[in-house]
């Protein structure tokens, strides 16, 4: 194994992760906020994805410029999804709540099959094939794109969170509804902030991922899954910790198919989160 | 006489006759296919409620339970010639010891935390049967091969046999669950699911317990994991070791009502008319929009009923009961 | 009434009575029959066109349409006084329990002549156990070996088997760039991609070419790096990728950005279909697949076919929709020698079939006859090549409409 090809397993990695933080961060907000686990979080970027795709293809927009559609886009829906299916079942068990996602996943990804066809699409851009080349090492600007994105939109959300009143208020209610609502903070509308700014995270993850990625039906389920383990490992809402835990879990599965073999690369991610797991209970960021 | 008297004990029993007396009128196979599913959902609702329902402990990866039977079964079948009907037992039994290490590393969590760890070791089972092939056969699944009409090879020509089996597994469970309900495990399990916290102060053994409840609940998944495979004749791990099966389990129990004997029962029926109404009423001409009115379908049935099920049909079933008149005068109890 | 179960035959005729007992589920599982006139034939097509396979199913199913609108455009089955073909259409989508299902659902209820179906494997071993056990028969263009090493009387498979895949592979290999190079083979991991590549790795070995990856994968990643910078670092010569749809692109895509520059000699399915072109372009060509079937196969009738098809969806006729096509005809030719819809019957017509004209003999060989065990003895893969655009045959000599393009030349310059 000469070092070349371990060095690009790990850039591999890290780029990598990038997409699944972009993909975590929001699934993060909305279970801190709302303690809701979404199942549905892959379709919001499978939806992201579509927006993207069909921006470029009708307007000729770029993807990058598409992020000021797809946002507010899926914060919409992620408003209308909060008011209309969570925040009816908000008191019913946790059970009841992770089902609802798991029922809308499957409503949004046959609703794209059925309105937008099985076909794969691809956006064509310019900078599609390029790249950072140096030491024999190769960085795509697409993927790299997205990872500084990653940064940034976890940047603005936790100064949004920590600097702002809104913010405050968000964090007020997460942390205690009954005295968030002493203090006059309506918690119904935080909660559609929260859901509505985690799914426009998923937009935005949509918006970046299509430079360099397939667009079809069942593509939220790609990025879906593994943005769980994501967040589980990082403890599930703490931005931070959703960051670091999918630098593990990126360089994890690009070191665990190289050494392990192609088929294992997700198996050593498992066990990372189970053996973590039983080390800390509660995820990488917890004060355990 | 008196123990069939009174409406509560001979409802049940008239139902079970019912049940039993039902693939006779039906018009063909595929409705008694029908009630075998159910049957089998009803199984597997019922085992994942005795530790998701009552214990509160919501797994979603049960497929390694109902995977492992369906396996270990299949390959002692195939390779050994044992007779299914004994590997009923032994597939169970397989299922049981994996729950002892799944539970150890998965009880220390809590909520969220261990429900995506469950779905972590059952995604991992997955892959590692589908990389160790030269015990597992890989990809390509296992066949289970056809015999015709060979009883003691559990498979027969007709489906009615099935059906029975199911049944008698299906009704076994309710009566576990009833029997469970009233024991000290299961108000252990009740006060764990209502507040695990609450429940150690009080003395309880939460860690024992839980083991307890999964062992039940493993075993019963792997035995349904086994008649599966001799029903189906082909599995793979895509099918029954895959999440979407361990969704499918808890979701039986969650449609219908958990911590309830009857819920996961009621489940299984509504799941399984839901699947098959989809299934026809667009005759695969539209792709896509069976599974979007299903998915709708279950967003409404959750939305609206968020506990199941089971507190409307109570209702409805002890409105009705309180209705029918004793067939036995009994002094009414103090 | 196809009932194998003795106990339900019995049963039938107390049907009206007993609907409403039926948990009121009797609206249920009844086929739509309204639309078809009495003496239609019916015919099951099981395709996934939901689910990770939509794809490839939709095409498959667009192909049945076609070819059932053509049948019955030319007069329908003659010997049952111009009876159509009426497809009774299931959606498996991409679930072995559902294709379990459907199939039960089908076949006891649909009032079957003969089925049709599934593209994948795993999912036609499923309802061809059923159709087993129903007697109907099963007509199947899914190509693992096992469908028809199990003695079943009522499966029929049009075409060339899985093992045979990975050696005409490694000779064709072994001819163009010469015995000891060095050889990486990467399969997605189910069974498609493992039993095929089981030939490649075996064939190899024959032919002389050393093998110096054999690595399986998991399809949905969402990055192909780890997996070719893995093949980079092999130093292989040729490549042979056994993949669905993204990871086919991704694959291609990666190789380019990390400039490996193995010949690519890939195993069929992502590689073969109208996506693979329109996505890659100018990087698709060079790239060579094996396949059970192709558009320009040396068969008279394929021509006409193929021009209907891309008339009718706007994109080339793949491969296995290609096959998905011809069934329908080999049905026919059964329907029609058999002048029943008696599944036994059509059978035993279909045990008998040897077409050597018309579009039911379109499959590589152009000659349709089934063996004992019910699998067309004719039939043999072909190697393809992507030049300018488009998927040529360029292999065996028999099929083979222009010379493959070789050697490859580097990634910027094709």
């Amino acid at each position: 194994m000469d070092l070349t090809t371990l060095l690009q397993a790990v850039v591999t990695g890290v780029l990598t992760a990038g997409i699944y933080a972009l993909v975590a961060i929001g699934l993060t907000l909305i279970f801190g906020v709302v303690r809701i686990v979404n199942f549905a979080q892959g379709e919001f970027v499978m939806l992201g994805m579509y927006a993207s795709y069909a921006l470029w293809k009708v307007l000729g927009l770029d993807p990058y410029l598409s992020l000021l559609v797809t946002m507010p886009l899926l914060f919409v829906v992620g408003v209308l999804v909060q008011r209309w299916l969570f925040q009816p079942i908000l008191h019913a068990p946790d059970l009841a709540q992770i089902f609802m996602t798991v029922g809308l996943s499957i409503l949004l990804m046959n609703a794209a099959l059925f309105f937008f066809t099985a076909d794969f699409r691809s956006v064509k851009t310019p900078y599609a094939e390029a790249a950072l080349r140096g030491w024999g090492l190769v960085v795509p600007l697409p993927r790299l794109y997205a990872f500084v994105g990653a940064i940034v939109l976890a940047g603005l959300l936790t100064v949004f969170l920590g600097k702002t009143d809104v913010g405050k208020a968000l964090r007020a209610v997460a942390q205690d509804r009954e005295m968030a609502m002493l203090l006059g903070i309506n918690p119904w509308r935080m909660y559609m902030l929260a859901v509505g700014l985690g799914a426009a995270l998923a937009g935005a993850a949509g918006s970046l991922i299509v430079p360099f990625f397939y667009v079809f039906p069942t593509v939220g389920v790609v990025f879906g899954l593994i943005a769980f383990v994501v967040v589980i490992l990082g403890t599930l809402g703490s931005i931070q910790g959703a960051l670091l835990a999918a630098l593990v879990v990126g360089v994890a599965e690009s070191l665990g198919t190289l050494f392990a073999g192609a088929d294992l690369g997700l198996v050593v991610v498992f066990v990372i989160l189970v053996v973590s797991l039983v080390v800390r209970p509660s995820g990488l960021m917890s004060r355990a | 006489m008196s123990a069939v008297g009174t409406p509560h004990r001979y409802v049940p029993l008239a139902f079970l006759a019912f049940l039993l007396v039902l693939p006779h009128l039906l018009p063909n196979a595929f409705y008694v296919h029908i009630l075998v599913t159910m049957a089998i959902f009803a199984v597997l609702g019922s085992a994942w409620n005795l530790i998701g329902g009552y214990a509160g402990q919501l797994s979603l990866g049960h497929a390694a339970f109902f995977g492992t039977g369906a396996y270990v079964s299949t390959l002692l079948v195939n390779r050994y010639g044992i007779s299914p009907w004994l590997t009923l037992g032994v597939g169970g039994l397989a299922a049981l010891l994996l729950s002892v290490p799944i539970g150890r590393i998965c009880f220390r969590l809590q909520g969220p935390y261990f429900a995506i760890a469950t779905i972590g070791l059952g995604e991992a089972l997955r892959m590692l049967v589908l990389h160790y092939r030269e015990i597992t056969n890989g990809a390509q699944g296992l066949t289970v091969p056809f015999k015709g009409n060979a009883p003691w090879q559990l498979q027969f020509d007709s489906k009615l046999p099935y059906y029975y089996i199911a049944l008698a597994m299906a009704v076994a469970m309710v009566l576990l669950a009833r029997w469970m309900e009233r024991t000290r495990l299961g108000h252990y399990l009740r006060a764990i699911g209502q507040d695990q916290g609450a429940a150690e102060a009080v003395g309880i053994d939460s860690a024992r317990a839980k083991a307890r409840a999964l062992a039940l609940s493993a075993f019963a998944t792997g035995a349904a994991g086994v008649f599966y495979a001799q029903y189906t004749y082909v599995i793979h791990p895509d099918s029954v070791f895959s999440l979407g099966m361990s969704v499918q389990i808890a979701l039986v129990a969650i449609v219908g009502g958990v911590g309830t004997a009857m819920g996961p029962v009621l489940g299984a029926i509504i799941m399984e008319v839901f699947v098959q109404s989809t299934q026809v009423a667009f005759q695969g001409e539209y792709p896509g929009l069976e599974l979007m009115v299903y998915g709708g379908l279950l967003v409404a049935v959750i939305r609206w009923c968020p506990r199941g099920v089971i507190p409307w049909v109570s209702r409805a079933y002890g409105a009705v009961i309180g209705r029918l008149p004793a067939l036995v005068r009994r002094p009414v109890p103090a | 009434m196809t009932i194998p179960d003795d106990t339900t035959r019995s049963l039938v005729a107390r049907r009206d009575f007993l609907k409403a007992a039926a948990l009121g589920a009797s609206v249920l599982a009844l086929p739509r029959l309204g639309h078809a006139a009495a003496k239609d034939v019916n015919v099951g097509v099981l395709y996934p066109t939901s689910g990770s396979q939509a794809r490839f199913g939709q095409m498959c199913l667009n192909a049945v349409k076609l070819a059932v609108d053509d049948v019955n455009a030319r007069g329908g089955i003659k010997a049952l006084g111009g009876a159509r073909i009426n497809p009774v259409i299931a959606d498996i989508q991409s679930d072995p329990g559902v294709t379990r299902n459907q199939s039960e659902r089908l076949m006891a209820t649909g009032n079957l002549a003969a089925v049709t179906g599934c593209y994948v494997s795993t999912y036609t071993l499923i309802a061809t156990e059923v159709a087993e056990r129903y007697k109907i028969p099963f007509v199947t263009g899914s190509i693992a070996d096992k469908l028809t090493d199990r003695g079943f009387k009522f499966t029929f498979q049009v075409s060339p088997k899985a093992s045979m895949f990975g050696e005409m592979q490694m000779e064709f290999a072994a001819k163009l760039a010469g015995r000891g190079k060095r050889a990486a083979v990467a399969y997605e991991d189910t069974d498609y991609g493992t039993s095929t590549s089981k030939g490649v790795i075996d064939g190899a070995r024959r032919v002389g070419l050393e093998i110096v990856m054999a690595e399986p994968y998991t399809a949905k990643f969402t990055d192909a790096t780890p997996l070719v910078n893995k093949l980079k670092a092999a130093k292989a010569d040729l490549f042979f990728p056994v993949s669905y749809i993204t990871d086919a692109l991704l694959i291609i895509r990666t190789m380019k950005q990390l400039e490996v520059n193995a010949g690519i000699i890939a195993g069929g399915a992502g590689y073969l279909i109208p996506d693979f072109t329109k996505d890659l372009g100018k990087d698709a060509n060079y790239v060579f697949s094996a396949a059970s079937w192709n558009n320009d196969i040396a068969c008279a009738d394929v021509a006409p076919i193929a021009s209907a098809y891309e008339k009718r969806y706007g994109e080339f006729l793949m491969e296995h929709a290609g096959e998905a096509y011809v069934m329908v005809w080999v049905l026919a030719d059964a329907l029609e020698r058999a002048a029943s819809t008696d599944p036994g019957k059509v059978r035993d017509a279909l045990a008998r079939t040897n077409l050597t004209s018309g579009p039911g003999s379109v499959m590589p060989g152009c000659h349709v006859e089934f063996d004992d065990k019910g699998w067309n003895k004719q039939v043999h893969p072909v190697m393809v090549q992507w030049q300018n655009g488009q998927l040529r045959t360029v292999a065996p000599a028999s099929d083979a409409r222009v010379k493959p393009a070789w050697p490859v030349p580097a990634w910027d310059k094709r």
